[in-house]
């Protein structure tokens, strides 16, 4: 070859992380960006009115639909035809209508995860989520665990990642809402689960320095293709 | 919300040792996120389901329980209780307030005050709200704020002269309605919405904004002072009709406390008889709902808790932590019998219990980290997506660049490759990015037409496009430059993949744009061609493995210039032994206007002499502050080489 060409950085990092998942049983699913009130909001316990909507800024489309607002929208979908015990992750965009600046995009990769079986306990998203960490940013990566609120996870917190030495928050993470799998058509007396849902730019910008999120949207070939760099061969696979 | 640090230690005077700055670490690591303003005020943030914490007091009460999170005995939750001067007052005779439904206010106490001076507040009253964030505004005005922000019971004072007529009456709104609210907006109602009205006209959008017609001025003598909790969903509905979202109605939003306003009132009646208020007296209360709905008991079973968590959580400990938020707890049998207490609307299930468990046992240090036990092995199948990502690394074999676009397009963008409207946002914030992207193809042209110093400009994107009532994954190419690459690009991306050219052809929509399409899409390059296929098609059998592994390392990236950039060849002939690799890096140190060097071509003839090959490279060069001109580019050329020449014994060709 004569010359290599570069991949996304987004792609790079979400490559490294849908490995980590893999390799603790978690299947990948591919998604729609485009979604229903219902699977967005209402089937996920925030109904019309509800103070946890404006938290989110929305997109609409004009027949009603629209852009999802987070891959939490696709949890329930993703469990039809299922049944536990079941580990996937749902990698890819969400939308959020914003002004655009150097750390708001009006679009953004998102990384969700859901584990369900009798005996998924918060003990175990923790666990997960520090494998996760430990295998991208090693050995030494701390995690912490704050108390918030999203109707569809109770208990629901915020997760926080040690990076360097500055905390990180990563995304929202917590229990799955027994409202939430009798929606999913799953028994909440007998089975339990972990969800959790992460922002990836933020932490690719973190890793290769880039200060202005609108670089990974905006197709500078000038920034990009210095990401040639960023990938070396892996010659046991080829 | 600001919060005074002297308002949370008058509260729980075991604060008074503290530091703001471990004040704020505390209700951070309890979920309220804070930040310290400076050594005596706070900024805090709540989530919408813990209105009751939306006060000193209700700060101060989550502070006090985890004071006492690792003592075995104390913490009694802090609650605030006191209406002997409220009870004291006779009922007004000829003053009522008449609610329609009882539902939709729980509580309504009022209190009328007369002999009243309204003017400027005392000086720590007109302090203290300045720091939580108010202008003040007068002494009534100001307390009322103030009582709310230490209670967070927010209160409403009427102009009681200018309320007409003997009773206030509480409704829904009629279609066609009207109010002129305090800030002076005159608002259409929706049918519905909770309003209050006099004999004459609406005085109120209760729990949001007060009227005019009613408001304090400083001619008041008498007030009817208003403490009430509205239904949280009456307040939403308001809310949102309006897009009128004030302090006190993101806290009946989110839940006010409904046994506190007596309490309240209580206080404004001593504070308001004190002479630095103008010594209004309280002449008489009006109380005119208190239905408090029952409050159910919830079972809560420990050990179902602590397979939940993952913990370990003795049941005296799990009742204290309880009891310490203002639980009643029962123990029976098995489980505990658990009543929240009426300013917590959002203990609800056993869950939203276990998770106040975990919450002052400490999600940290007291909870386990354990990875998940593995599954049994089970083939999955793999999705198009995993497989796009071998596909990906093809790609990048010969020579392309990924990029990511918006899921968005232009109108113009759909008008100049004839593309159909299949969904248009409502809400669009630029007119950019307005309809959903039927093709990767216009974004990619657009990438083609803003990067005018890129030659050959080779990119893909693999990305989601859109029907009208579906969407499918795709790979776009845009192969855009002075050379025409197509049909050699089609051969040797069939041949990365391993599918046959026809085959490729076959499935492959593509645009090789004319002259006025390059005109009407802003590219100055000879040629412009653009490729799509429905990813599907393109999935053979086989699979596609990864070549490409993220390194250990981190790479930093080298931010771009804001100015063109110019780009120079250079050919060599020199020593086969020498790795291009080595003599782009050399070239890279030449000078810091270098901004990117690729090799374009490699080959060894014995044209050269025995032992020697030809190098080509794309060199281009930037300046982070201005643009370059010919001159200093050929300058820093000859430069670079003169460099390689003397480096590697290369000869330019």
């Amino acid at each position: 070859m004569i010359y290599r060409g570069a991949l996304h950085p987004l792609t790079l990092f979400l490559r490294q992380a849908i490995d980590g998942f893999s390799a603790m049983g978690f299947t990948v699913l591919d998604s729609p960006e485009i979604t229903t009130e219902a699977h967005n909001f209402d089937e996920l316990l925030i109904p019309r009115n509800h103070p946890a909507r404006s938290m989110q800024d929305t997109f609409w489309l004009k027949d009603g639909r629209l852009p999802r607002t987070h891959t939490s929208a696709y949890q329930i979908p993703a469990m039809v035809g299922k049944k536990p015990p079941v580990r996937f992750i749902v990698p890819g965009r969400a939308f959020r209508n914003e002004a655009t600046d150097a750390t708001h995009e009006i679009m953004f990769m998102n990384l969700e995860g859901v584990a369900i079986d009798e005996h998924v306990t918060l003990a175990n998203l923790k666990g997960t989520l520090l494998q996760f960490l430990q295998g991208i940013y090693g050995a030494d990566t701390e995690l912490r665990f704050v108390p918030s609120y999203f109707p569809f996870v109770e208990p629901g917190l915020e997760v926080y990642a040690k990076l360097g030495d500055r905390w990180l928050e990563i995304g929202g993470a917590g229990m799955i809402h027994p409202g939430v799998l009798k929606n999913m058509g799953v028994n909440p007396e007998r089975y339990q689960g972990f969800a959790f849902g992460m922002g990836i730019d933020r932490l690719v910008m973190l890793r290769y320095g880039i200060e202005d999120i609108r670089l990974l949207y905006n197709g500078n070939l000038r920034f990009l293709e210095q990401f040639a760099g960023a990938t070396s061969q892996n010659e046991g696979q080829v | 919300m600001k919060v005074l640090r002297k308002a949370l230690v008058d509260f729980e005077p075991q604060l008074k040792t503290w530091s703001v700055e471990r004040i704020a670490d505390t209700l951070t690591q309890l979920g309220f996120e804070s930040e310290v303003i400076d050594q005596e005020v706070l900024e805090c943030t709540f989530t919408p389901n813990r209105g009751d914490a939306m006060s000193a007091l209700g700060l101060a009460r989550e502070l006090r329980a985890w004071t006492y999170r690792n003592r075995s005995t104390g913490g009694a939750a802090l609650r605030f209780q006191n209406t002997a001067l409220y009870d004291a007052l006779p009922k007004a005779h000829s003053f009522s307030v008449h609610v329609t439904q009882q539902e939709r206010v729980p509580t309504y106490e009022a209190v009328i005050f007369e002999g009243l001076t309204v003017g400027e507040s005392p000086r720590w009253l007109a302090n203290a709200v300045t720091a939580l964030g108010w202008r003040p505004i007068n002494a009534i005005v100001d307390l009322t704020n103030y009582l709310m922000d230490l209670y967070g019971q927010p209160l409403h004072a009427f102009d009681f002269d200018a309320i007409l007529g003997d009773t206030m009456t509480l409704r829904s709104a009629k279609a066609n309605e009207s109010i002129t609210t305090l800030d002076g907006v005159e608002r259409l109602l929706a049918a519905g919405v909770l309003v209050a009205e006099d004999r004459e006209s609406i005085i109120d959008l209760p729990g949001v904004m007060g009227a005019q017609n009613s408001e304090i001025s400083p001619k008041t003598n008498r007030i009817l002072l208003q403490a009430a909790v509205f239904d949280r969903d009456a307040i939403r509905e308001t809310t949102n009709r309006l897009g009128l979202r004030t302090q006190a109605a993101i806290r009946y939003e989110r839940g006010v406390d409904p046994e506190i306003a007596r309490s309240v009132l209580n206080e404004a009646i001593r504070m308001l008889k004190k002479s630095e208020f103008g010594g209004g007296a309280a002449i008489s209360s009006v109380s005119a709902s208190q239905s408090l709905p029952d409050q159910p008991g919830v079972k809560l079973d420990l050990e179902k808790s602590n397979n939940l968590l993952g913990t370990a959580v003795d049941s005296e400990t799990a009742i204290q932590s309880l009891e310490r938020i203002g639980c009643q707890v029962t123990p029976n049998k098995v489980t505990l019998t658990v009543t929240p207490p009426r300013w917590r609307y959002d203990l609800a299930i056993w869950q939203d219990l276990t998770e106040e468990i975990g919450r002052f046992v400490g999600l940290n240090d007291a909870l386990p980290s354990n990875p998940l036990p593995p599954l049994a092995d089970q083939e999955q199948p793999r999705s198009l997506l995993e497989w796009s990502e071998g596909l990906k690394d093809r790609l990048v074999d010969i020579g392309m660049i990924e990029v990511l676009t918006y899921s968005f397009v232009s109108r113009r963008a759909l008008d100049a490759f004839t593309l159909p409207i299949v969904g248009e946002l409502t809400n669009a914030v630029n007119p950019e990015l307005t309809f959903l992207r039927p093709s990767l193809i216009p974004n990619l042209a657009d990438i083609a037409a803003r990067n005018p110093s890129v030659d050959p400009i080779q990119i893909f994107e693999i990305g989601h496009v859109f029907t009208r009532t579906d969407e499918e994954v795709r790979l776009g190419i845009a192969l855009v430059g002075s050379q025409n690459q197509l049909e050699e690009w089609l051969v040797r991306f069939a041949d990365a993949i391993g599918l046959d050219s026809g085959i490729v052809r076959a499935a492959a929509t593509i645009h090789a744009a004319d002259q006025s399409t390059k005109d009407q899409l802003k590219i100055r390059k000879a040629h412009a061609a653009f490729i799509e296929w429905k990813l599907s098609d393109l999935q053979s059998a086989r699979r596609i493995p990864r070549a490409y592994q993220v390194p250990t390392e981190s790479v930093r990236y080298q931010s771009v210039s804001k100015f063109p950039a110019v780009t120079r060849d250079l050919s060599i002939i020199l020593p086969a032994v020498v790795p291009a690799d080595e003599v782009a890096s050399v070239i890279r140190t030449a000078t810091e206007s270098i901004e990117s060097v690729q090799l374009f071509d490699e080959f060894m003839s014995d044209k050269f002499g025995i032992g020697k090959k030809s190098l080509a490279f794309h060199i281009r060069y930037s300046d982070q502050s201005r643009t370059l001109t010919d001159a200093e580019v050929d300058t820093l050329h000859d430069m670079v080489v003169t460099l390689v020449e003397q480096s590697f014994q290369a000869i330019r060709r």
